[in-house]
């Protein structure tokens, strides 16, 4: 079934073409392809590898074990908590959030939940497999990994503090 | 770009391997706590994405390599490149707000950037950004399921911390060149 996502890609990807032509005929779209088909020879047997992956840490970690260390008895470790479950989530943000927001509404802080959204973006392991590496291997990715973790418990704390500065506002 | 290309894939993938190492320890895991029956119920999850994304990621492919081709490298060595500092970085998050579709779409386009020269920094923040700053998430999902307050504090305590993310990222990315052994990593 055709989505809004797969039309505005196909629609980016014809207005690029187009530009393309117009810009150096169809010498410069047939180069434009022989870049996406470098891609591919670079991806495919990782991007394989990363979506096995992902469908076996979906099977392996349950949802109800995050909603367990992320409840209300979290207490002030749960920013670091938080930053660290981003680890272990899985899937994409139609899984992620419904997951977050239950665990919101069962009494956790701002604080956590902030670091938890971001965290799950950041170091999850499964997003880590399938897209990061495949696309830009190791150093790219550690580098990126290790400035994301430090950063993660400031987003808690920053964003409970906007969280409250928007309450009384 | 062939011959980069090509001069790239001398040697030993150590992140192909390494993702081989987990698949393989993860698949006899799985095996261990529910034999077979969970073996091929995470190939099926597998199956299920590629279903869905073959067709997106064939076109962000596509999208990413025409880009490179459309963009002169000079304009994107200006803007993102070593030299462009931490405007680059500004940079980088101001585009991830607006990326759109997903890493299936915008991952080749970022990995196509960053080999005409894009700087380690500035395509550091661009990642981050996009799951930390996509609109696309922030009002499909995080709004309708935690509210606007929330959603809207989280997007800020992002928007303020991304440039040090990419600095420290930057900085990393150059100090793990230093020690490292010159290999198929892009």
């Amino acid at each position: 079934m055709m989505d809004i996502t797969l039309l505005i890609l196909i629609l980016m990807v014809f207005t690029a073409a187009v530009a393309a032509l117009w810009l150096g005929g169809w010498r410069l779209i047939v180069s434009g392809l022989k870049q996406g088909g470098y891609t591919v020879r670079l991806v495919w047997l990782r991007l394989l590898l990363g979506i096995t992956l992902g469908g076996l840490v979906q099977v392996l970690i349950p949802a109800e074990l995050i909603v367990e260390w992320m409840g209300p008895a979290s207490g002030p470790s749960g920013i670091l908590i938080g930053s660290c479950l981003g680890v272990i989530m899985a899937g994409g943000p139609y899984v992620q959030v419904p997951i977050i927001a239950s665990i919101y509404k069962s009494g956790a802080g701002v604080g956590p939940i902030i670091a938890l959204l971001a965290a799950g973006n950041a170091l999850s392991l499964q997003l880590l497999f399938t897209w990061h590496l495949p696309f830009f291997g190791s150093r790219l990715n550690a580098a990126r990994y290790i400035a994301c973790a430090v950063a993660l418990p400031i987003i808690g704390l920053v964003g409970s503090v906007v969280f409250s500065v928007l309450s009384v506002s | 770009m062939a011959e980069q290309y090509r001069r790239k894939n001398r040697g030993i993938d150590i992140t192909l391997l390494l993702m081989g190492a987990v698949v393989l320890l993860l698949v006899i895991f799985a095996f261990w706590l529910g034999g077979w029956h969970l073996v091929v119920s995470g190939l099926k999850q597998a199956a299920d994405t590629v279903q869905f994304v073959w067709l997106r990621l064939l076109l962000g492919i596509t999208l990413g390599g025409l880009i490179p081709v459309l963009i002169p490298v000079k304009l994107i060595s200006k803007w993102l490149g070593l030299e462009s500092g931490f405007k680059g970085i500004l940079t980088g998050c101001g585009l991830s707000i607006f990326m759109y579709g997903g890493p299936y779409a915008s991952f080749p386009v970022i990995a196509s950037l960053h080999r005409a020269g894009a700087a380690a920094g500035p395509v550091i923040s661009l990642l981050t950004g996009l799951g930390w700053l996509g609109l696309g998430a922030l009002i499909s999902y995080q709004m309708p399921f935690l509210g606007i307050r929330l959603s809207l504090a989280r997007f800020i305590a992002c928007l303020l911390i991304i440039p040090l993310v990419g600095i420290a990222g930057g900085a990393l990315y150059e100090l793990m060149g230093r020690f490292s052994v010159k290999g198929r990593t892009p």
